[in-house]
């Protein structure tokens, strides 16, 4: 066998010595140097730990799978629509549109991006999707996630009521028609007077009320979860209301008023809601 | 396959492929007299070609080291025909750039720009950046790599050798390319397809950015491949025998790996052998040797494929060529203890 080049030996050596650095062989190395003076430096190496994490982590946010098409991940889609990850969007769209124009040989000039800076050309500006400035502009909402919140408010709001007539209202004017006289729920003794009819609007208006206030408490926790307010994104009257120029009607706070005047009509359609239910229910029991 | 890794720097001393040689390590282990003496072997076991040593440490010791005055323009060491020294000094950089804004932008009419030029308002204002050594550094391997491309006869060297700063600094320096490379790709993308925007906004001043950027970016990319190629460059590392020496070394090995740049060497500083010294035996030397010994164990063990020097701590300081030429030759031929000991006590009576 031939004697080895200083370039070979040169190159085996290297490889030896990747070898030994590799494969979590860096940080053991260090906690061989620091073990033997029970050092507290750090034995961390820059060989494990990855070098571009910051796009890697990039990477891996778009790359991530939803589980369940039906019930998206929510914490991506909070992470995605926080207002800065929207504007570095608006400005990837508007590098994305100048490299189409560029492509389709209409080179943008100065002129013309100004023109479409100020909205001129329709449709067709490039700089529509840019905030005016952080605090003017609206919260950019991702349609993804109102749906997703409108869906877990319809949940709310479906839950609530079930479980308001299932296991209340439903028991409740079951033994109240059968004035407390049944073998099928068993009523202690000093309970028996609530089921006497008189009694019926105050509890039954007290029950609405706590009730109420549990499903708005749930309703304000998914509302701060998402960061979004369910009547001002998914209204289709706030959002018309929205549409008038502050002044023009002689209403101060225009949208504001409209909003709590809404807030106000979905506690009574959830009464109102109620009261069908127990009508229906008490024609059901006449009936028969 | 099994070989020994020869415990000294010989094949690197006679290396005709290397373009750059960095020497680096933790603050005093002797990183200038390390580079310095790698540099005169060099240029003594090549004499055909021409070497230049660059202190990019912005406390320069290359002119104490050699006993002469260098400055920020290449010059030969007194003595040796094919070594030269610079020690780039960024406050002498920067107003160099500052007078040369200054007769580009017109003499005294008078406007504040240049009034504020005028009083070395850009050096004072730069050279306080952070890193700001390490770019100017970064600049001059740029200078070097396009004189050599242009094949400009009277500035060539075959070989620079950088006695680098501090490891921090230095490996903020041999990040930069990467850096750089990265920064300037992203910038490309953006002047891509900001182009002709760009270009009707500079139109009047007829300044081509995208072509200065992509020849910045080519320029950038040369030196990175340059860097990452083990046949022409390599990094020593300097240290000495204790504990956080040991630590920082390993940590800037590893560092240089994940850098893709090549490192192989290690060289042992201020070893005392007090073993071998019977005459100068001391009490303290000999516990001292003995802590060197525990981590020269270690350092054998861990670095086996490395070429580790051991060299011996002088009994005077290492300045002056004669004395850098003496003490350089372990580097080429292993110090032996027992019989070169004399050699560290000659080195003495000239100081």
């Amino acid at each position: 066998m031939s004697e080895l080049s200083d370039a070979e030996k040169r190159k085996i050596l290297r490889e030896r010595r990747q070898k030994k650095f590799g494969n979590g062989g860096a940080s053991s190395r260090l906690n061989k140097i620091t073990g033997q003076v029970d050092s507290n430096l750090s034995t961390e190496s820059p060989l494990d730990t990855p070098r571009s994490a910051p796009i890697e982590s990039k990477q891996q946010e778009t790359l991530i799978d939803i589980p369940d098409p039906e019930i998206p991940n929510i914490d991506d889609h909070i992470q995605k629509t926080t207002p800065a990850a929207k504007i570095e969007d608006a400005q990837l769209n508007l590098f994305k549109q100048l490299a189409d124009m560029q492509k389709d040989g209409s080179s943008p000039d100065l002129f013309s991006l100004l023109k479409s800076m100020n909205g001129e050309t329709g449709d067709d500006s490039i700089f529509k999707n840019l905030p005016t400035s952080p605090e003017d502009a609206p919260t950019p909402v991702d349609t993804e996630l109102l749906k997703y919140h409108d869906y877990l408010v319809n949940r709310l709001k479906a839950k609530t009521i079930l479980i308001k007539w299932m296991f209340f209202l439903l028991p409740y004017l079951y033994l109240v028609t059968r004035g407390g006289r049944t073998p099928l729920i068993p009523v202690p003794e000093m309970l028996s007077i609530l089921l006497d009819p008189s009694y019926f609007f105050m509890i039954f208006t007290s029950f609405e009320m706590v009730a109420t206030s549990i499903y708005y408490q749930k309703l304000q926790s998914i509302e701060r979860n998402h960061k979004i307010n369910t009547l001002d994104n998914s209204s289709k009257i706030v959002k018309l209301v929205s549409m008038i120029p502050e002044g023009i009607i002689p209403v101060p706070n225009l949208k504001g008023k409209v909003v709590l005047a809404l807030q106000y009509w979905d506690v009574l359609s959830l009464f109102l809601t109620d009261i069908c239910f127990v009508l229906l229910f008490i024609g059901i029991v006449v009936y028969f | 396959m099994d070989f020994n890794v020869e415990r000294n720097l010989h094949s690197l001393i006679n290396s005709t492929s290397h373009k750059w040689i960095f020497v680096g390590g933790k603050g005093g282990v002797g990183k200038t007299t390390s580079s310095c003496s790698i540099a005169i072997q060099m240029a003594l076991a090549q004499p055909n070609k021409q070497f230049l040593l660059i202190s990019t440490d912005p406390a320069h010791n290359l002119s104490d080291a050699f006993g002469e005055k260098f400055g920020k323009d290449a010059r030969k060491v007194t003595g040796m025909n094919n070594l030269s020294c610079m020690e780039i000094d960024p406050s002498a950089a920067l107003k160099d750039m500052n007078d040369m804004a200054v007769s580009q932008n017109g003499n005294g009419d008078g406007d504040n720009l240049s009034d504020l030029l005028q009083g070395g308002g850009l050096a004072e204002l730069t050279g306080s950046i952070p890193g700001i050594d390490e770019a100017l550094s970064f600049m001059e391997v740029m200078k070097h790599i396009k004189r050599q491309e242009q094949g400009d006869e009277g500035e060539n060297f075959d070989t620079v050798i950088f006695d680098t700063a501090p490891t921090g600094h230095t490996l903020r320096f041999l990040q930069l390319p990467t850096t750089l490379a990265k920064l300037l790709e992203k910038f490309g993308e953006i002047t891509g397809k900001l182009g002709p925007m760009l270009n009707s906004m500079m139109g009047a001043g007829n300044v081509d950015i995208a072509g200065k950027l992509n020849e910045l970016k080519a320029n950038v990319e040369t030196i990175r491949q340059q860097f990452t190629d083990p046949d022409l460059t390599t990094f020593v590392c300097v240290c000495i025998s204790e504990f956080l020496s040991l630590y920082e070394t390993e940590r800037l090995i590893q560092e240089l790996i994940s850098y893709d740049m090549d490192v192989n060497s290690i060289i042992v500083n201020q070893l005392l052998f007090a073993e071998y010294d019977k005459e100068h035996n001391c009490k303290r030397c000999q516990s001292r040797w003995k802590m060197q010994t525990k981590y020269l164990d270690q350092i054998d063990e861990l670095y086996e494929d490395f070429h580790v020097v051991k060299m011996p701590l002088c009994a005077g300081e290492i300045r002056g060529l004669n004395n850098l030429t003496k003490f350089s030759q372990f580097l080429d031929k292993e110090y032996d203890p027992q019989a070169d000991n004399h050699i560290i006590y000659e080195l003495e009576e000239k100081n």
